[in-house]
């Protein structure tokens, strides 16, 4: 016999493992748009996910540091409007190609004609 | 800085030498007093002060950049620290004591350089599931 679970249980459910590894893509987003400091990363992920995504700025310091150690990413020290120098990120050659592969392997597949078809028909 | 010699692990490096050449001080003293509850107070004390000061340290540079394998790493800068002292203790007082030398190096060296080895197995073999060090399961966020 089916046990009786909310859509909202169901729907948080899925999303939290969902959720899991998407940070990178709107990070890489965020970077492939323009070069950013972490502030305004935090912003764009924020924004551009409607709130869905959310991230804390230490989290966020420690992924760029992830992705800074293995060369997708590099910095550039740029003095702030008021207080100490900032860090702008931006993708290294490697980074971008590595978001173009990922992005056409997984992401382009939402694009097919039938899926994008089915898709909007999901959220019209 | 290279991603192999961070300045944790020379943090970790220094303070643990500067612990083992204390240990060899106290030991020295221990032997000396024929004790044998104290010589083995000194040794469990060394072992988990530096245990302790790995763990911290490897904590504190974790937050920074998860290593998968930090722990070869602060095992090996703890054999070098060790072996450092021993030299730092009895190279001054050679030719005198060169057979104590010998058989503290020969001693206490054997059975660590086999763990070692056994560690940096370990290592080699986890290194596969990694990048640049870093857990390739736990890269990407």
């Amino acid at each position: 016999m089916p046990v009786a679970a909310t859509i909202d249980e169901l729907l948080d459910a899925w999303e939290a493992t969902y959720k899991k590894g998407q940070l990178t893509l709107w990070v890489f987003l965020a970077l492939d748009e323009s070069r950013k400091y972490a502030g305004e990363i935090k912003a764009f992920v924020e924004t551009q996910t409607a709130g869905a995504m959310t991230c804390e700025l230490q989290s966020l310091y420690r992924v760029l540091r992830k992705y800074q150690h293995v060369g997708v990413v590099d910095f550039e020290l740029q003095a702030g409007q008021r207080g100490p120098d900032r860090k702008y990120y931006a993708l290294t050659p490697l980074g971008r190609r590595l978001l173009v592969e990922f992005t056409r392997r997984n992401i382009g597949l939402f694009f097919s004609n039938r899926i994008h078809h089915q898709i909007k028909k999901l959220i019209a | 800085m290279n991603s192999l010699i961070t300045r944790p692990l020379l943090l970790f490096f220094g303070t643990a030498l500067i612990v083992s050449l204390g240990f060899r001080a106290a030991l020295v003293a221990a032997i000396a007093s024929q004790s044998i509850p104290l010589i083995v107070l000194v040794s469990v004390t060394y072992f988990f002060a530096l245990f302790g000061l790995g763990l911290w340290i490897g904590r504190r540079w974790a937050e920074q950049l998860p290593f998968a394998d930090v722990g070869f790493r602060f095992h090996l800068a703890v054999f070098l620290a060790h072996f450092t002292a021993v030299l730092l203790w009895y190279v001054p007082a050679l030719p005198q004591s060169s057979d104590n030398l010998v058989e503290v190096l020969i001693g206490e060296g054997f059975a660590w350089s086999i763990a070692l080895v056994i560690h940096f197995g370990a290592f080699l073999w986890n290194r596969r599931r990694t990048i640049g060090g870093l857990d390739r399961d736990e890269l990407f966020e």
